[in-house]
């Protein structure tokens, strides 16, 4: 490089580029390593520890040889793994010593996507950031910074959401969110209500460590259906071998599913669905539950609100005070039978009164229908022959299932991922509980949705500070009017992010924080986001490797591996901590790293940041932290009243007995106070599965918001409906006879949402994304077994390898998510080759109250590929580069 | 803004002229230049600035100092060697070579297009052109920007104005399209630049 001017020695100083070129995906390192980094000791110690490969807690024993991890095996002592691990916490290693793992903070110094980068010092990292933020937040408001993270390996959610509130920017997002599990949480807290404040709201979602009873030995659950989920590949020493071994013991399973998973291949009825039509079929199983009164008349009667007369102007359950002048506003009406007139119903139940179920009743001038009659007629268009047709399945089958959960029982109906990726996200979820409240399998043994006792830990360690964030500023948050479903989480809509980055419009966002893996790989329409890199000011990626999203950063901040990482974790009535077993290279602790940032602001100026430090204003949450010892200790001296080293003595212990933990009907327990029932966590403490706590989250923000919001355009909806896919292969559209075969994804067992797969062993094991299709479709296309494809939509074509099988839906493809950190140096950076997100659609329909997109359920054509893409690598030979690689000794920070 | 140049020639007759480009080379050479500034938005303004700057030829030391100077590179990331490395690698602005001392910087006749291309004057004329719904807004802001004003005092003038709720947006959507016009500069506070009160002028000499 010939630069013999602006002083030569000070240009090529400043443009001086580590690993330059090189490459974060061959077989450079960004820096060349000799020497481990590491405490050190001539004996092997073993630590005890969890792992965080993906949102599981499994109980790791961690093998340290001379500062260095030799071995992981599983922990038998955690109750929920009971010491078996997966692929992926058995690629700890793999990860940790990655030769590629981003080791220092760096800055960009070519042009975003060239993969030229400076080595510069945490102080100038975190100074040249708050400064960025600081100047943003005083010339276009605290708005204008946006932040996002994502599942991978996160070691805590609400990190960068904390941050953000204590920054006073209301825009937080993920790809998960709307798309991942909040459609169930949301739901299920608002129609079940939630006792345990520290745990996640009851729902059924295996995968998200929830279902408590499959892990109690006694069980006596007779029937499961696996809902779109698939534990056995996404969280199999936990889920994934508590569902096996309640098969082994007899337990009956349905699974409905696309393909022919794990789960499936095993199942007693396999139902094969139309990818987004689900909400038809929840339908038509509740239809067949009322028709038949296979239902539990005991729970649906006395602990539900279904016997309650529904005001048809306001669609609110009726209320005394809605039909006589000083009458109760928190007392129900029934319609009782004996005296044929509107009663109320004094909780929980009066024996005088003989309430209708179902049927239409006149009422001060109102034509009143109950909740139960109200949900009948919506079931009602849904018999097993019309859901058949719609959801591609046999009727006979869909009864078969129907009658195994409803008259094996108890069962359960454990909601998976599958339904938060479709636009009716919600209604999915609000039917599915609804499956379960009628049949009473609701806290009783047997039952997935329960109140068990929380550990004083919970599952949060970092609090989101929320109430740092004005009114003013929640206001300005992505999609907070139409979207409120997103406030259980606090969250903002994705889709209206990009739009703004692109229009400018409300506002236009200029600095992006990330933390996640590789958000071209997790977001859908991936190619959609592009245009939003060449609109911001700034782009820091925290993360604890580079991914396709590095190339387009400024600064890149090196992440601890869970390795290197403590937190403290419930499993059952135990408490188990993750300790960190040593530490590499420069990285940091993420939820350190939010902490300093926030200090330095505070240093700037910044009144928010600074009263994050000061416990009076932080109380009850505990403020910021300057070591992630502070924060550990102040957690488990709060919580649990040790530190965290007296906690990590003793983990895994017992916080309470096993009995005292496994507390079965809660909602009959006498509450001293009233004298009578406790009830349901909800408004009327009864079952709400006519689910009015949704026309009220949308009218107001209640009861996530803080404050009143504006109404939404249109009440949401207190019953589930079906709406068929944005995309549908049913109506015989141009798009549909273009694109045939409707797509769907799902987890792979070997990696977590877009991380891994630079991993040697596990790209060995599943080197490139299979493209499931059925044998009747492949002859129609033309292709054979192993044969490269191309599969495309109407936003863009990746490429895949056919994998023909008859265990999958004939009119259905599967593809899961997928990229290349061998091309990162590349113009592809590795998330063009073989990224079904590049398929998927980010436009509407949305759902109507989370906001949902479309990740499963689009319209895709697929044809004969020449060969595979460029540069990608196949052979086991190749993921050598990335083997394990000593690390360098580094300054000591704090993990 | 364009101090160093004389007014009314056009750049791309004058570059015909030296026979330096041909016209097409000239014209991709341009977008090149255009290409690497837009896809750096934190110092889109910064590196205008500098190829006006060097449409002189200037001392590579008080080219440093210039671009230290201009309010944008307060929280800056990269420093003016780095700023300049992407310029010249751009093809927007080219080094002479010198016997002795720091060396001379000047701006590229596709720097210099670059700059016409996106003259101030244009981006404003295309903004309030854009959105005419929004028209009295931004001239109301440059005007309102005579004398610094806070984000605060802008968001006051422009709190209850109807405009701004359907659709909704807010003040800094018009203080960023200023801004991205040239028509308005931050320096703790927002200010009109002279590009932006000579656009004024001319907006109050036409209506007259």
């Amino acid at each position: 490089m010939k630069l013999p001017v602006i002083t030569r020695r000070n240009f090529l100083k400043a443009t001086a580029v580590t690993g330059m070129t090189a490459a974060f995906g061959g077989s450079q390192g960004l820096v060349k390593s000799n020497t481990v980094k590491a405490k050190t000791s001539s004996s092997t110690k073993i630590v005890r520890t969890c792992c965080r490969a993906c949102i599981g807690t499994c109980g790791v024993l961690a093998h340290v040889k001379n500062g260095r991890v030799i071995k992981l095996e599983g922990d038998p002592e955690q109750p929920m793994s009971k010491g078996a691990m997966c692929p992926k916490g058995l690629s700890g290693i793999q990860a940790l010593y990655h030769p590629n793992r981003i080791k220092y903070p760096m800055k960009r110094v070519g042009a975003r996507g060239e993969n030229k980068w400076k080595r510069i010092s945490w102080e100038e990292a975190i100074d040249t950031i708050a400064r960025k933020l600081m100047e943003t937040r005083d010339k276009y408001g605290a708005e204008a910074v946006i932040g996002s993270t994502g599942g991978g390996g996160n070691p805590e959610f609400k990190s960068v959401s904390r941050f953000l509130n204590v920054f006073g920017s209301p825009n937080f997002f993920e790809p998960g969110s709307s798309q991942c599990y909040m459609p169930r949480t949301l739901t299920y807290q608002l129609m079940c209500g939630q006792k345990q404040p520290l745990a996640d709201p009851p729902n059924t979602s295996i995968a998200d460590g929830n279902c408590l009873e499959i892990y109690t030995a006694e069980t006596p659950i007779k029937t499961l259906v696996l809902w779109g989920a698939n534990p056995t590949w996404s969280r199999p020493p936990e889920g994934g071998r508590a569902v096996v071994e309640l098969r082994e013991k007899g337990v009956k399973t349905v699974v409905v599913d696309p393909r022919l998973t794990a789960d499936a291949s095993k199942a007693d009825v396999w139902l094969p669905i139309r990818p987004g039509t689900d909400v038809a079929l929840l339908l038509c199983w509740i239809r067949y539950i009322l028709e038949n009164k296979l239902y539990d008349k005991e729970i649906v009667m006395k602990w539900s609100n279904l016997p309650f007369l529904v005001n048809p102007k306001t669609k609110y359950c009726l209320r005394e005070s809605d039909i006589k002048d000083g009458g109760d506003p928190n007392t129900y009406m029934v319609w009782d039978q004996k005296t044929k007139s509107a009663k109320p119903l004094p909780f929980p139940w009066d024996d005088k009164l003989d309430p209708a179920l179902e049927g239409t009743y006149k009422v001060k001038g109102m034509e009143c229908k109950t909740g139960f009659q109200l949900l009948k007629e919506r079931a009602e268009p849904y018999t097993l022959e019309k859901a058949a047709k719609i959801c591609w399945l046999d009727a006979n089958m869909i009864e078969k299932a129907i009658k195994l959960y409803a008259k094996n029982t108890p069962s359960g109906l454990c909601l998976g991922v599958a339904t938060d990726q479709i636009s009716n996200s919600v209604q999915a979820a609000m039917a599915a509980c609804a499956i379960d409240l009628l049949m009473g399998n609701v806290e009783k043994p047997g039952a997935l949705l329960q109140n068990f006792k929380a550990t004083g830990f919970g599952i949060k360690m970092v609090t989101p500070l929320g109430a740092f964030l004005s009114e003013e500023q929640l206001n300005k948050r992505f999609g907070v009017i139409e979207y409120k479903g997103m406030l259980q989480w606090g969250v903002c809509h994705n889709p209206t992010v990009l739009e703004a980055i692109k229009t400018g419009k409300p506002y236009q966002p200029r600095v992006w924080l990330e933390r996640s893996g590789n958000k071209l790989t997790a977001l859908g329409n991936a190619s959609s986001w592009l245009e939003a890199f060449d609109k911001l000011d700034l782009i820091v990626h925290v993360f604890l490797y580079p991914t396709s999203f590095s190339a387009y950063a400024d600064i890149l901040i090196p992440a601890t591996e869970w390795l290197e990482s403590e937190f403290v974790l419930p499993a059952l009535n135990k408490v188990c901590v993750r300790q960190a077993v040593t530490h590499t290279w420069e990285t940091m602790n993420e939820t350190l790293f939010w902490a300093k940032l926030a200090k330095r602001c505070a240093e700037l100026g910044h009144e928010g940041c600074k009263n994050a430090f000061d416990p009076k204003k932080t109380a009850p949450e505990l403020p910021y932290w300057n070591s992630m010892r502070e924060l550990t200790d102040g957690l488990c001296k709060l919580r649990l009243g040790m530190t965290f080293e007296e906690v990590a003595k003793k983990a895994p212990y017992e916080e309470f007995p096993y009995d005292e933990w496994k507390q079965y009907y809660t909602y009959k327990r006498i509450d001293p106070k009233t004298k009578k029932p406790e009830g349901f966590g909800t408004t009327s403490k009864k079952l709400e599965i006519y689910a009015e706590a949704f026309i009220k989250l949308g009218q107001t923000g209640a009861p996530y918001s803080p404050f009143k919001l504006a109404p939404v355009s249109k009440d949401y909806d207190p019953l589930p409906y079906y709406s068929e896919p944005g995309e549908s292969p049913l109506e015989d559209s141009e798009l549909a006879k273009e694109f045939p075969l409707v797509m769907t994804n799902g987890r792979l067992p070997y990696y977590h949402h877009g991380t891994l797969r630079n991993i040697p062993w596990l790209r060995e094991i599943y080197p490139v994304p299979e493209l499931w299709i059925h044998p009747t479709a492949a002859k129609k296309y033309g292709i054979s077994q192993g044969d490269w494809v191309w599969v495309e939509s109407k936003r863009g074509k990746t490429q895949a390898k056919a994998y023909v099988t008859a265990g999958i839906n004939p009119g259905v493809v599967y593809m899961e998510r997928f990229w290349n950190p061998e091309t990162l140096d590349t113009e592809t950076h590795g998330w063009r080759e073989m990224n079904v997100n590049l398929l998927s659609k980010n436009d509407a329909p949305y759902n109507d109250v989370v906001g949902t997109y479309t990740l499963r359920g689009y319209q895709v054509k697929v044809s004969k590929a020449g060969g595979p893409p460029k540069g990608i690598w196949t052979k086991p030979e190749q993921f050598k580069a990335w083997l394990p690689e000593p690390s360098d000794p580094t300054k000591q920070v704090e993990v | 803004m364009f101090s160093n140049r004389e007014p009314g020639i056009d750049v791309k007759e004058e570059i015909k002229a030296s026979g330096t480009y041909e016209y097409q080379d000239l014209e991709s050479a341009t977008n090149r230049v255009l290409q690497r500034i837009n896809a750096e938005p934190a110092y889109r303004i910064v590196l205008y600035k500098i190829l006006e700057y060097c449409n002189s030829v200037r001392p590579s030391s008080d080219v440093e100092q210039a671009i230290l100077s201009f309010p944008e590179m307060k929280a800056a990331m990269h420093s003016p060697q780095m700023l300049l490395s992407w310029l010249k690698d751009a093809g927007g602005i080219k080094q002479l070579a010198t016997e002795e001392g720091d060396g001379l910087w000047c701006t590229t006749p596709a720097g210099r297009n670059a700059v016409t291309t996106e003259s101030y004057d244009n981006r404003l004329r295309r903004l309030l052109a854009q959105e005419p719904i929004y028209k009295a807004i931004y001239l109301q802001l440059l005007q309102f920007c005579l004398s610094p004003k806070s984000r605060a005092e802008i968001e006051s003038i422009l709190s209850g104005n109807y405009i701004l709720e359907k659709p909704k947006v807010y003040p800094s959507f018009f203080l960023e399209n200023l801004e991205k016009a040239g028509g308005l500069e931050w320096d703790k506070k927002w200010k009109i630049t002279s590009a932006g009160q000579n656009f004024l002028n001319g907006q109050a000499q036409s209506q007259t």
